[in-house]
């Protein structure tokens, strides 16, 4: 590295305040005209656009800063409810459609019901098939309603041949 | 209260303030914007930001900052890592400009005449010095801004412009000696 690399690079720290020159750097910077442009360069540097810097209203700066990063985390919020809105929006409509699904099966056990076994007919049971129709009535929501009974896709194969051994009589 | 502690409170360090704010303590947010605002400003100045756009870059380059503070470290100064973030604000506001570069200031625009107050205030040779920043590449112009005007070493320089501190270094001689050619 010449004297004048190493000059030059210890420059900013000089002009800074972080260092100072020593009495051979002085002589150097005196006796050659090129590291003395370079000094006269970075000494000029610290106060480029210390005008610009000079307008700048710091604490005004720093309320809008605050507004500004208020307004994200708000934003940040309603960001947040969105998501759940959505996903409360999709539980709902899963709901609704699996609702729909214990509806559309409770009408099939109802229009079986009101065919196959109508209300009088039930004195004609047995007390299995009571039982069965009294079971019915318990079944968790949305497996049935609880004055409904099951569809018949929803009955096993001996709950089938009871039902149709009531209809023999 | 020992004594390193109570100093700490007296001034506390950008880490200490960095952590007050991710703590939820907006006063931390207030100070580091009052430690660091001038100094960004000074450096987009220099990087060929438009006057009349600093005050809103500025801003910009603390919403930013502090939206991605859990990504500060520590590697880096806070003011280091400030300037990168600022000097990516200045070029996607550029980019967003229709790839206008910098603004480039005559000496002549530099000392205009109806403006004798910002004449008074500036030296002849600071404005020569930010009209030759001007005429600088990019890199040139921000590693001799970062070397010179804010006093950063070539390992910070280097962490902030995505380089090395060897060429850091050179970009550092290069600008020099363009920047005497341009002020002489």
């Amino acid at each position: 590295m010449t004297r004048c690399e190493d000059l030059t690079d210890r420059m900013p720290a000089v002009a800074h305040g972080l260092a100072t020159w020593a009495a051979p750097d002085l002589a150097h910077l005196a006796a050659c005209p090129v590291c003395a442009a370079a000094w006269r360069v970075v000494q000029a540097a610290p106060r480029i656009g210390d005008r610009v810097a000079a307008g700048l209203d710091t604490t005004r700066l720093a309320d809008r800063v605050r507004s500004g990063l208020r307004a994200q985390r708000r934003a940040a919020r309603w960001k947040r409810a969105g998501w759940l809105a959505g996903l409360a929006a999709a539980a709902g409509v899963a709901l609704l459609l699996w609702q729909g699904g214990a509806t559309r099966s409770s009408e099939r056990a109802r229009l079986a019901s009101g065919y196959v076994l109508p209300l009088a007919e039930l004195d004609g049971l047995g007390a299995v098939e009571l039982e069965d129709v009294l079971e019915s009535l318990d079944l968790p929501f949305g497996q049935g309603s609880g004055i409904e009974v099951p569809g018949l896709s929803d009955l096993d194969g001996a709950q089938l041949e009871r039902l149709l051994h009531s209809l023999e009589g | 209260m020992t004594e390193p502690a109570a100093a700490s409170r007296a001034h506390p360090s950008d880490a200490d303030l960095v952590q007050a704010y991710r703590n939820g303590d907006e006063r931390g947010a207030t100070e580091l914007v009052l430690r660091h605002a001038r100094a960004v400003a000074r450096f987009l100045a220099g990087s060929g930001a438009d006057p009349a756009d600093v005050d809103d870059l500025v801003q910009e380059t603390f919403l930013r900052a502090f939206r991605a503070v859990r990504r500060w470290r520590g590697e880096a100064s806070f003011r280091t890592w400030l300037l990168a973030i600022a000097r990516n604000r200045l070029r996607d506001h550029h980019r967003r400009q229709g790839g206008r570069q910098v603004l480039v200031l005559e000496e002549s625009d530099a000392l205009a005449p109806d403006d004798p107050a910002s004449a008074l205030e500036a030296t002849e040779l600071e404005h020569r010095l930010e009209a030759g920043l001007r005429r600088l590449p990019r890199l040139q112009r921000e590693v001799f801004l970062l070397r010179a005007q804010q006093g950063l070493d070539y390992e910070a320089i280097a962490a902030a412009l995505d380089t090395t501190p060897g060429a850091a270094r050179v970009h550092y001689h290069h600008a020099v000696k363009r920047l005497k050619e341009l002020v002489t």
